[in-house]
């Protein structure tokens, strides 16, 4: 069989591999964190984008793809969505960053206090690791207690407490840190009850979605342990959900996953590509978060703000989550059945609208580099590691024209001795 | 560096262990891959066995030109080099004092006791890229070198996940499959295997096709990855170094990798 991983990509890709041997040269690791085309297959993906507008991305050497990682998440309206630019125009002739917040910064945490039920306040950041490490905070404020407990490979940023990689972290960091592997609750007990008495905080994802995996959701018993623990033990239940947050429901994705939370942190998604990330809580909390001082110069600039408050109001109008769970089931539907006519068999997994569909029986993930790398070359950008996103801009007819590439990708697969191995 | 700290642990088996299961093999792969070594040694017929006070022992069989390592399989040995405790073994691999090794068996054997001294030292300098004079700067020589260090990795990664406690812990938590390690075009290398918490490594192919890859296209290139002197991310973004199938694998053992320095100085 031809390895497709070891032919040259059928795509341009000479000025990005130009752009990162120059970035490698300035830069640590060239292009660092989850943009590192390390992380994809490199030399058949890009490292570098030019623009992008709508569902569609352009890379640096000009080649277009319809594009299901929106920015790795934030870009749920489509690029460049018209209203949140006006939106966006208007607010830079005035001013971005000023000495103090705008009335904008107040109008976004009223909305966001209507739209989620457990949000009696709203605090804002610019990433979602601003938030994830502040709320960890409060819940310590507000317990008074040390531990947290996390799930294993769940991401909540890369600060040291919960960081996937190790390097420049000390033991230190994660003294009062235990982790538990999703969905176990056995080994669960066994660690809410070594933290006895100083638990300050479980942290969740809606759902588990790490990378190099499928999405798996929580079981029954899996979330009645932990909302048990919570009960007897008064500590806090902070879920994260800066993947999947205002794409399953506006608000909150714990209204469709079953969590009952203390704490939500959101980012990616809320204002459309531009920076910005809140994180909001109960009435309860709102005096002890008071005393968790956390600032940036840039958090509370004003144009992330007007976009934020353009995309809630625009998802509301257009019932975006209903929208793209439809087009998140349609797309899984047409690939599996692409898969299947070419002899694929192909898995997906999580919800529609924050989908990740893989070739079966593949732990190592080799064939699903070489799908994914074949679907690039149909001007596809299907991460082959990493869940998906659909967004407003995935119309029928794109969502048409993605089917009918993908299925082009399938049978150059197949004949490329492609298979489930 | 990572969240180990690559600070070595102050335990003597954990040293014992990793100079007689890691190294130890090393001088049967620098025997059987590079002429020069043999010298002394070309047509002997014995075993040599290093021990140490605690027990650990690991034996060399030299026989019709080609060197084996039989591990701590059982058998008669020729030669006996005894360390009298394992809290010898750490100065001895830091090249500190002078506690080597004492021949116990074998004295009759002196000439070849020597000519194995010489093989140690050139395996020393092999790792370290200084031969002496013997060899350098020939391309067999680099070969020599570059999977010489990268079979002391492999090896010195599962001692340390069966005898230090960070490597304990971290490789029970480790992503599963063999990793397979190839330099050079024609892929000269070896493999480490993950399961249950556990690890395994070998020589040539994995006997299962592997979960991830990693291919450096030479010498150098793996010398300077095992040495810390490359970008990783940048090498394997440019295609330098081809890392194929699952990179957490990968990424988990080079964290074992990193540990190793801190009680070897293999390059």
């Amino acid at each position: 069989m031809s390895d497709l991983l070891t032919q040259r990509s059928p795509l341009p890709l000479s000025a990005s591999n130009a752009l990162y041997e120059r970035a490698s040269r300035v830069v640590p690791g060239g292009v660092y964190g989850h943009q590192s085309p390390v992380l994809t297959v490199p030399g058949s993906f890009p490292a570098f984008a030019q623009r992008a507008e709508g569902a569609f991305y352009w890379d640096v050497d000009g080649n277009r793809y319809i594009d299901y990682m929106c920015g790795y998440g934030p870009v749920i309206l489509g690029a460049a969505h018209p209203e949140v630019e006006e939106a966006v125009r208007r607010q830079s002739g005035l001013g971005d960053t000023f000495n103090h917040p705008t009335e904008h910064f107040v109008q976004l945490a009223e909305k966001l206090v209507e739209l989620v039920d457990v949000a009696d306040w709203a605090f804002f950041g610019k990433n979602g690791a601003d938030m994830t490490g502040w709320a960890i905070r409060v819940a310590r404020e507000a317990t008074r207690r040390r531990t947290i407990l996390r799930v294993d490979h769940a991401y909540h940023g890369t600060d040291p407490w919960c960081s996937e990689a190790l390097a420049g972290v000390i033991p230190d960091d994660r003294r009062h840190v235990r982790t538990l592997p999703w969905n176990q609750v056995e080994r669960f007990l066994q660690l809410a009850d070594g933290a006895a008495h100083d638990l300050a905080a479980i942290v969740v994802t809606p759902y588990h979605h790490p990378s190099y995996g499928d999405s798996v959701f929580a079981t029954a018993e899996f979330q009645a342990a932990i909302h048990q623990v919570r009960a007897a033990t008064g500590c806090l239940l902070i879920v994260d959900d800066i993947r999947a947050g205002f794409r399953l429901d506006l608000g909150g994705s714990h209204r469709t996953t079953g969590w009952e939370p203390d704490l939500i942190c959101f980012s990616k998604a809320i204002a459309n590509g531009y920076a910005l990330a809140a994180c909001v809580g109960r009435d309860e909390l709102k005096i002890p978060a008071s005393r968790v001082f956390a600032t940036g110069s840039f958090w509370t600039s004003a144009i992330a703000m007007v976009a934020a408050l353009t995309t809630l109001t625009v998802l509301e109008r257009d019932n975006g989550p209903a929208f793209l769970e439809r087009q998140g089931r349609m797309l899984i539907a047409g690939m599996t059945e692409a898969g299947r006519r070419h002899g694929i068999e192909l898995v997906a997994s999580g919800p529609p609208a924050v989908p990740f569909v893989r070739v079966a029986e593949d732990p190592s993930f080799r064939q699903q580099q070489k799908l994914c790398s074949l679907a690039a070359a149909e001007g596809l950008f299907l991460h082959p590691h990493h869940n998906w996103f659909l967004g407003m801009a995935h119309s029928d007819e794109v969502i048409g024209e993605t089917l009918a590439r993908f299925d082009q990708a399938c049978r150059r697969y197949a004949e490329n001795g492609g298979g489930n191995r | 560096m990572s969240l180990c700290f690559a600070t070595a642990e102050d335990n003597p088996s954990l040293h014992a262990c990793l100079l007689l299961k890691a190294v130890f093999p090393a001088f049967a792969d620098l025997f059987n891959g590079l002429p020069a070594a043999r010298t002394g040694l070309e047509s002997a017929n014995l075993r040599l066995r290093l021990q140490t006070g605690s027990g650990l022992r690991s034996t060399l069989a030299f026989a019709n030109g080609r060197c084996r390592y039989l591990g701590e399989e059982r058998v008669r040995a020729d030669i006996i080099l005894h360390f009298l405790s394992d809290r010898l073994v750490k100065p001895h691999l830091q090249g500190r004092g002078f506690a080597t090794p004492v021949p116990i068996r074998g004295l009759r054997l002196w000439r070849e006791i020597q000519s194995f001294a010489r093989l140690g030292k050139l395996l020393e300098g092999s790792l370290n890229g200084t031969s002496g004079g013997e060899g350098e700067g020939d391309p067999l020589f680099r070969a020599n070198q570059s999977w010489l260090t990268l079979g002391v990795c492999l090896r010195a990664a599962v001692q340390l996940s069966r005898h230090e406690a960070f490597s304990r812990q971290f490789a029970k938590e480790m992503p599963e499959g063999y990793a397979e390690f190839c330099i050079g075009e024609d892929e000269q290398g070896g493999w480490i295997q993950s399961a249950a918490g556990k690890l395994a490594a070998g020589g040539g192919p994995p006997p299962e096709p592997p979960r991830v890859r990693v291919l450096f296209p030479d010498a150098e290139t793996a010398l300077d990855a095992l040495d810390d002197r490359l970008d990783l991310f940048s090498a394997v973004g440019t295609g330098k170094i081809r890392v194929e199938g699952y990179l957490p694998l990968a990424d988990a053992l080079g964290i074992l990798f990193e540990r190793v320095p801190a009680y070897l100085k293999v390059h």
